[in-house]
Order: structure tokens, then sequence, then C-alpha cells
């Protein structure tokens, strides 16, 4: 890749990461939140969403002090918020079938934090047969069994069953698909390669199927400015051994970006408000943080710091 | 809409230029100029318009 | 005469839909070529002939597909002839282009104009004509054609646009040089159908699957499985006969080898 995308992918992340770190306080929970939220405001989704950012961030180490600082700076507020793991914990507990304690708790034992009644519940629940037959997306299957792995190294399950259960993994018809199976399939990318630290992670036929077709969803959807899904696509071309879409993805991204480093989910008008503005777009920071950050890593070669 | 055609001469003198031009550009005729690309719509999410899947999905008790 | 509130393009357009859908009828009759009764004629209007002249080879579809004999007397040769001597290739290709054209993306240093799209078009339907008897009117154009992009370089949307305009040059018994830079490029087609499928641009779609199509028949891989494209651009694609009859040459082509 070369090196003017990279500063392009590069400065659009950091950015991005500027913007959510100096946004970061409409992200806190509301004083008194409870364990049994219906989230209608939306706040625990992009706290995780923020460490897992972070701890992107920090994995990979190819960004400057002053970036890596911001990182951490998020990762430690949210893990406060979180009362050091202490609410995913009760939740967890309170809801033994929801999957989003754990999943949350994997982007902090990735960026260095344990939490030890959180490691034993994630221990427990592991070995149940129940756990492991909740009905759900595949990809979100992933999702689980990737942030099992992060937690516990030593965590066996058949990847490729559960590839073989996604979209992607049935390498179907490249021209039948939608806006959310985009972005199914991203998802399952991210989590069958532990976000770019595994690129082994995908089976064969799917890298060659990713390698024909990803250009052509990325300029699909870029033509109809929908940069949210850009980003996430490719994050997907940085999780293959080789890019393969068209670097003026990157010069595109980067011009849709505001100067403060907000970057629009899509063509729509931005909310003047910043806590709207904030909400509305705090994916597509998270988004651009990591493509930016696993692009370098990537392109510098950088040994991956897999959990 | 047109109803008849009246036949005509081959003489090349009567064929005006925007006739030449339509021709053209209807043999050199490009893509649709504007995409209409898939985008988010409420329907694709979560396995339709039938929550979970489920033709009777129980309600969320009001008061726990 | 046409009347005084339909445009040219207004005109030709639906000349062409009638033209088209006369191919398809041609097309789906077995033997393809007797389905023009003796004795029609093709090009009774200017219309008619400016239709004649847009579908260019794709006139003969039906007997270079289904590989009945070629004719002088034929009647498509007989309209085709009669196309060109009232739109002669140097007016039309001389023409200034509408605004749509402009609207086209760029395709590096050397963007094939409009003019060679119609000069390759006029050049494969002349070819048809000479396989008939008559004499050729045309020569193939003079600039080089833009090789297939390897993955990599070049610009594969383009590229397969381009070859979108030539679709009707995607059937059996014509060669060269465009002929030959299909055969090298099916993965940037592949992917070029893909985007106008996506685009919803299901006629765009069927024009670039055409060289699919054919490449699949002289034994080269498709990167798509091409009849259950080809029946939903068929079932979505709208009620254009000029795009049926893109789907029909396609899945014509591509039943020639079954995969």
């Amino acid at each position: 890749m070369n090196p003017q995308v990279l500063r392009t992918a590069h400065g659009v992340g950091s950015r991005a990461l500027a913007w959510l770190h100096g946004s970061r306080q409409f992200g806190s929970l509301p004083p008194g939140a409870d364990i049994e939220f219906s989230d209608p405001d939306n706040i625990y989704k992009p706290l995780g969403e923020t460490a897992l950012a972070a701890s992107m961030v920090l994995r990979e180490g190819v960004a400057g002090p002053g970036e890596l600082r911001a990182a951490q700076e998020l990762l430690d507020f949210t893990w406060v918020q979180f009362r050091a793991g202490d609410f995913l914990f009760e939740r967890q507990v309170r809801h033994p079938m929801v999957t989003d304690p754990l999943e949350t708790y994997a982007h902090f034992v990735r960026g260095g934090y344990r939490n030890r009644s959180l490691d034993e519940v994630a221990a427990h629940l592991g070995g149940l047969d129940s756990f492991r037959a909740i009905e759900m997306m595949p990809n979100r299957r992933l999702a689980v069994a990737n942030a099992n792995r992060v937690i516990n190294p030593g965590y066996q399950c058949d990847w490729a069953a559960l590839a073989a259960d996604t979209w992607l993994g049935s390498t179907p018809e490249p021209w039948m698909i939608d806006w959310m199976t985009g972005y199914h399939l991203t998802h399952a990318v991210f989590h069958l390669t532990d976000w770019g630290a595994r690129p082994d992670g995908l089976p064969e036929p799917v890298v060659d199927y990713l390698r024909t077709w990803l250009p052509v969803w990325a300029d699909v959807w870029q033509e109809v400015a929908q940069w949210d899904l850009l980003g996430e696509l490719l994050i997907v071309d940085a999780c293959l051994r080789e890019p393969v879409c068209d670097p003026q993805s990157w010069e595109r991204l980067a011009e849709a970006q505001h100067r403060d480093g907000l970057l629009p989910r899509d063509a729509e008008p931005v909310s003047e408000d910043p806590r709207r503005a904030f909400k509305d777009n705090e994916h597509t920071a998270v988004v651009a943080i990591v493509a930016g950050t696993v692009t370098l890593a990537r392109s510098l070669g950088s040994a991956p710091a897999a959990a | 809409m047109l109803t008849h055609e009246l036949a005509r001469t081959t003489d090349t003198a009567t064929v005006a230029p925007e006739e030449y031009s339509a021709v053209t550009s209807m043999m050199a005729e490009g893509e649709a100029p504007l995409s209409d690309a898939p985008l988010y719509s409420p329907e694709d999410v979560g396995g339709g318009l039938l929550v979970l899947g489920l033709l009777l999905s129980p309600k969320p008790p009001k008061d726990r | 005469m046409s009347f005084a509130d339909a445009t040219p393009q207004e005109e030709y357009s639906l000349a062409v839909e009638r033209m088209a859908v006369r191919a398809l009828d041609a097309l789906d009759v077995v033997g393809g070529a007797d389905a023009t009764a003796p004795g029609t004629v093709l090009g009774a209007s200017t219309a008619e002939l400016a239709a004649v002249r847009i579908l260019g080879a794709d006139l003969f579809a039906p007997h270079l597909l289904s590989g009945a004999p070629l004719h002088a007397g034929l009647a498509e040769a007989v309209a085709m002839a009669d196309a060109f001597r009232t739109f002669p290739p140097e007016h039309v290709n001389g023409q200034q282009l509408s605004g749509q054209q402009l609207t086209d993306r760029q395709l590096g240093a050397h963007r094939p104009s409009d003019a060679t799209v119609v000069g390759w078009r006029d050049w494969a339907a002349s070819e048809v004509l000479s396989r008939c008897g008559l004499p050729p009117l045309v020569r193939p154009p003079a600039e080089s054609t833009p090789a297939a992009p390897e993955d990599g370089e070049g610009r594969w949307q383009d590229w397969s646009l381009w070859m979108a305009k030539l679709s009707p040059l995607a059937v059996p018994g014509l060669d060269s040089p465009v002929h030959e830079s299909a055969r090298h490029g099916m993965r940037a087609l592949g992917r070029g159908t893909v985007r106008a499928m996506l685009r919803r641009d299901y006629r765009t779609a069927a024009r670039i699957a055409r060289w699919l199509a054919l490449g699949q028949a002289s034994g080269l891989q498709s990167p798509l499985r091409l009849e259950p494209l080809f029946r939903q651009v068929r079932l979505f694609g709208g009620p254009s006969a000029r795009t049926a009859l893109d789907v029909r040459v396609g899945e014509r082509l591509a039943l020639a080898v079954e995969r």
C-alpha cells in the first residue's frame, strides 16, 4: 500500500480518535444506571464500542504517543463507567442468557484489564451446553466465540462450522446482498480473524471470494455515501493478507470527515446538537479508528498481538 | 403515442441533425446515472417484520 | 415524419423497443431465422431504420445464435443496408453527444470516445452484412481498444461499462480486439456485472453479463453463475424488450456450456 494512502488512512483514524476522546462525556452511563436497563438512550453499546476502538489502538501499537494516551484514557474512562467490570458481572448474573457482558469484557481484556468474577463466569458459561446453543444470528455466535477466545486463549470451538453457518461462509451470489447482510459479512470477518490479528481465520474459499467481490461492495456503497459501511468493508480489507480495495476509498472517507474528526455515517445532515451528533455518529468513529489502525498495522507488517 | 408512421424515402438530406444525434446517443448509451443500491431498511433487521421470526411473541410485562 | 411533440429520441426509443420485440420473437422460434415472413419490410420508416441502426448486430442475433444462413435477401439485411444509407456512419459518428455521456467516468489517459463505441458497433453490423454477401461498409476503428484491467491496475468499473456499450458484439461468429480483451477480463466483467446488479441497473448488468456468457461458451470460467443471474434480471429487470433481448442472448450463450 503506497505511503500516501497510509497517511490518509492514519489521518482519518487519528482524527476520529481525537473526536471520540473529546466527546466521551456524551457516552457516560447515567448516574444510578442499573443492570436492568433497556438502554433506551443507547449508551451501553457505544461504551463497549469505544472500548473496542481503544483496545485496538493499544493492541497494535502503531499510533503516536498522543494517540496511545488518548486510547488509554478512553479505555480507562469506559472501565470506570462499568465499575471495573462489576456492572458487567452483575448484568450477566441477572441475565445469564445474554451475551453482551462477555462480548464487552473481551475488549477490556484485550486492553489489559481483568475482573476475576467475570473470568470465572466466562469459564463457567463457556462450558454449558445451553450457552453454546443460545438462538442467535451466526455472526453473533462468532462474536461470542471470539470474545471467549480473547478472554480465555484456551477456548475451543469449531470455527469452521461457525463460519460455514454465515452468509459469507456459503460464498453465495455476490449480487444478492443487502445493507444488513453487508454488516453481517463484515462482522463475520472481524470475529473469525479477531479483528485482523488472525488472517488465517478465514477459510481459503472465503478469502478468494472476498478478494473478488469486496471491491465491488466498497464501490457500490461508497457511491451512495454509506461511510460507516464503507469503513467496515475497509476493515475487512485490512484483515486480508494483502488489501484488495481501491485506495481511493480512503480519500473518500477523508473528504467526508469533518475538521473536528467527526465522520458522518452517511449523507444525512449531521445534527447541530453535539450530544445528538455523538450518538448518531459514534459508531462511525469507532469504525474509522479500527480501520485506520488495522490498515496501518497490516501495512507495517507488525506482528499482531493476538490474545 | 405514435399511431402511424409514414413511409420514407432514403434521401439522407431529409434527416435532421437532432435525428442523427438521437441515434448516436442511443448507440452510446451509458449506465443508469443514479445508483439504487440497497440501504438500511427496518424490515431487514432482526429477520423481518415478524419479531424474532415468531408469529406470536410474548409482550414484555408492564410492571416487574 | 414524426409528430411535432415527440422528440426523435422518444420516437426512436419506441421503435427500438418494437424492433427488439421482433428479435425476441425470432429468437424464440426454433431455427430463429424463419420467424420473419418473406416479403416483410423492416425499415418502412425513418424511425424503424433508426431502430435497426441502433440495434445493429443484435438484429441478427436469432440467426447468429441458431446458425441459420445469412443472405442478402433477408429482411434484416435489406433494412440494415437501408439504415446505413439513411444514417451514414460519418454523420452518426461525428455528432455532438448528449450530456448523458459526460457523466461517464474517466478511463485514465485513453478514454475511448463514444465515437469509438459507435465505430465498433457499426463494424459489427457491417461484418454481419458482409456475411450476408453485401459489401462491407465500415472498417474496425483504428484506435487501440482498452485492455482488460489486471487486478490492482486499471479500473474495472470503466472498462466493464465500456464493454456494456459494446454488448451487440457479444455474439458468436464475431472476433476482434474487443473480443480478445473480453477473454482476458472475465473477473473485471464479473465485478462490473455485480456492481450494476446492486445499483439495480439491470439493463447494464445484462449487457456486461453477455460477455461473460460468450466467454463461458468458449470454455472460459465465469466468476458468476449465469443462469440465476439472467433469471434475476428477467424477473426484476422491468419491461424493456431491449433488456430482455440481452438476457435472452446471454441465456442462450450460457446454455452452450453446462457448468
